[in-house]
């Protein structure tokens, strides 16, 4: 599956990147939401794994935009809990809210379950 | 009633009995200097009259022995007058005065009389009678000499007798000799000597009698007065209980009844003020315990702020420290996501393909994760270091000299990520060799925590955040200002930002208490915050704080050179 990693602590970019690739899926990166944005116009995907709070347009903002460009694109949210964002960000639409730091196992069991429903849907 | 009275030489007694004295004296002896005048003058007069009408009767009946000029006739006439003891001489002398008779008590007697004859020829006509005065070997006496008269008429000698001749119209009167009598003053005078006598020693009685019976009853008279003034200097000498018992129906009385309704009037006043001072007394017992009380409150009140206050400050520093732990937390979360991922990762591996297995990729992927995870944990290691500088530093509870730029500096160490994660540049002005202030630095960074992330939260689209030291040498100050491009604060909220509790955002997010408590803190510091904001274009809160007045350097300064407290 094309998964989307959107974080901009470098390490958590690293990890992810390495894990969900070592798992057989293609990972694009980025730093922040508007490159998050940007990535979902130019490519298609069928995960976004966003932090919540970064600079320039934080994970709230950028799931707005990616919500009206793919209303469909399942989007989970990282955050450090407690945050107010993330419950804000669950409202608009995200498909869970995971807290800093998880494990990998919480990881492939959304990425499992996206991958369910898009056979479901197929 | 004994009247313990110092005795006033001059008292009112006194000055009584000698004018009644006096007064009785000087009466009494006009009187009896009077009355032994008139008295004197009687018994003078009565001598008088007896001498005049003793030589008027000799006279009288002298006439024929005189006519006959016959000694025994008239010497017979003389004898009833020796009788009288006061006689002392008589004498009947003719017109040529030739002393037809005469008498005389004693031999002296005689002697002056004949040497001052009385020639009847000049003499006074009527019934007058001569008296002269004598004054002779010691003997006074009145000698009264009257002329002796017939009645020659012109008539035959068988008229003589039968006829009065008074009633004859050729009567003529004529003097034909003297009759004198002489009458010894002596009499006169004792009688005189014993009457004054009687007079002065009546006086001296009567004055004596009017003297003590002026005492006794000035005494009288004055005893109220005495008892009066017992009474008045009783009451000056602050005794009250007694009246006056007086109750003559005078003016001492009357005074006395208003001494008395004085003296009650005076009592009631005096039982009033007591009463009032036990009421004053009173009330100034129940207020000073009030005030006591009040007092009490106030200090217990003031405790309690004391306390509220140092509680508020921790819950200031909690607060920001809770929110830099929230900031740390937050940023723990990633490496620790690093570190928890890479062990994972790490064991899944191995679990895949044991070490026996291990290609030379394999190995360096491992060692690649190894490292990963020790740098991850490094970076914990200086999160937390940081946030324990914060706490650590606040330990530090005294004043000393500050350099404000190192503060700034470390204050950003740890609030430098909020800041750049929330896409607000950050922009230094710091002034080199800044003067050092007398500061207390955990409180300090507190403020400029509070200032940055206040900045931070007023901008959240991101913007740029400047900060700025500055030294103004003329009025000994040093600015730190923290300069935001956000909305502004609004001109009507400008001067409540600083009043604790007042807050525009949300419940839940932030007390409102970090300006109070910042603006507290400088005030401590003996200087202020000021702030100015424009609508739209952001706000400048700016710290002003005085240059330290010690002469210590900044390398001293962090040393804990211990200054005092300002």
């Amino acid at each position: 599956m094309k998964i989307l990693v959107v974080d901009d602590d470098p390490i958590i970019r690293k990890l992810l990147f390495e894990v969900l690739t070592n798992d057989g899926h293609e990972v694009t990166l980025g730093r922040d939401g508007i490159e998050a944005v940007k990535n979902v116009e130019s490519q298609s995907f069928g995960l976004v794994f966003m932090d919540v709070h970064m600079p320039r347009m934080n994970g709230l903002e950028a799931l707005i935009a990616i919500r009206s460009l793919c209303p469909d694109l399942a989007v989970a949210m990282m955050d450090s809990y407690p945050d107010l964002l993330a419950q804000q960000a669950q409202g608009r639409g995200a498909l869970t809210c995971m807290h800093k730091p998880f494990d990998l196992e919480e990881i492939r069991k959304i990425i499992r379950e996206v991958e369910s429903s898009i056979l479901k849907e197929q | 009633m004994t009247l313990r009275l110092r005795h006033l030489p001059m008292g009112l007694k006194t000055k009584f009995v000698l004018t009644i004295s006096f007064l009785i004296l000087v009466t009494s002896v006009i009187l009896s200097v009077f009355l032994i005048e008139k008295q004197s003058r009687l018994i003078q007069r009565e001598l008088e009259k007896r001498g005049e009408s003793m030589a008027r009767n000799l006279a009288h009946n002298s006439e024929y022995g005189v006519l006959v000029e016959s000694e025994p006739l008239l010497s017979n006439l003389m004898e009833g007058l020796f009788l009288e003891e006061e006689v002392v001489h008589v004498a009947i002398s003719n017109r040529k005065g030739t002393l037809l008779a005469d008498w005389g008590r004693t031999e002296e007697y005689h002697r002056m009389y004949r040497e001052r004859s009385y020639s009847p020829s000049a003499g006074p006509p009527g019934q007058a009678v001569l008296k002269r005065y004598f004054v002779a070997h010691g003997m006074e006496f009145y000698s009264f000499t009257c002329p002796i008269r017939t009645t020659r008429v012109e008539r035959s000698k068988e008229e003589v007798g039968i006829l009065d001749d008074k009633k004859d119209p050729t009567a003529r009167e004529e003097i034909i000799g003297t009759a004198s009598v002489g009458l010894s003053l002596q009499n006169m005078r004792s009688e005189i000597a014993d009457m004054t006598r009687i007079v002065v020693l009546l006086t001296v009685l009567v004055v004596a009698v009017g003297i003590l019976l002026a005492v006794f009853l000035v005494n009288i008279f004055v005893r109220p007065v005495k008892r009066l003034v017992y009474a008045t200097e009783r009451v000056a000498s602050g005794n009250l209980s007694q009246m006056v018992n007086v109750t003559t129906k005078d003016e001492i009385g009357t005074l006395a009844s208003s001494f008395n309704r004085m003296i009650v009037s005076l009592q009631e006043s005096r039982d009033k003020i007591e009463e009032y001072n036990r009421t004053l007394e009173r009330k100034v017992r129940e207020r000073t315990a009030e005030l006591e009380k009040t007092n009490r409150e106030l200090e217990s009140a003031l405790k309690t702020l004391k306390e509220t206050q140092v509680q508020l400050i921790q819950v200031e520093k909690m607060a920001a420290v809770g929110q830099l732990a929230a900031g740390v937390a937050h940023e723990l979360n990633n490496p620790l996501g690093g570190i928890l991922g890479y062990s994972q990762f790490a064991l899944e591996k191995i679990n895949q393909k044991p070490f026996s297995q291990f290609g030379r990729e394999d190995t360096a992927d491992f060692l690649q994760y190894l490292r990963d995870i020790e740098q991850q944990t490094k970076r914990c290691r200086s999160i937390i270091q940081n946030l324990l500088k914060f706490s650590r530093s606040s330990r530090k509870e005294e004043f000393e000299p500050t350099d404000l730029n190192q503060v700034v500096n470390e204050t950003l160490t740890f609030t430098r990520h909020q800041v750049e994660r929330s896409k607000v540049k950050l922009v230094q002005n710091l002034e080199e060799d800044l003067p050092l202030i007398t500061g207390h630095v955990s409180q300090l960074q507190q403020v400029f925590t509070n200032l940055i992330l206040n900045a931070v939260q007023a901008m959240p689209q991101g913007g740029t955040l400047t900060i700025s030291t500055a030294v103004y040498r003329d009025k000994d100050e040093i600015h730190v200002s923290f300069a935001d491009t956000g909305e502004g604060i609004p001109k009507e909220n400008l001067d409540k930002i600083f009043e604790p509790f007042f807050s525009t955002k949300r419940v839940g997010e932030g007390t409102g208490l970090g300006l109070s408590v910042s603006y507290g803190l400088i005030r401590n510091h003996g200087g202020e915050i000021k702030v100015t904001s424009e609508k739209g274009q952001g706000s400048v809160f700016t710290v002003i704080l005085p240059v330290s007045q010690e002469k210590a350097t900044a390398e001293s300064g962090r040393q804990g050179h211990q200054v005092s407290s300002g």
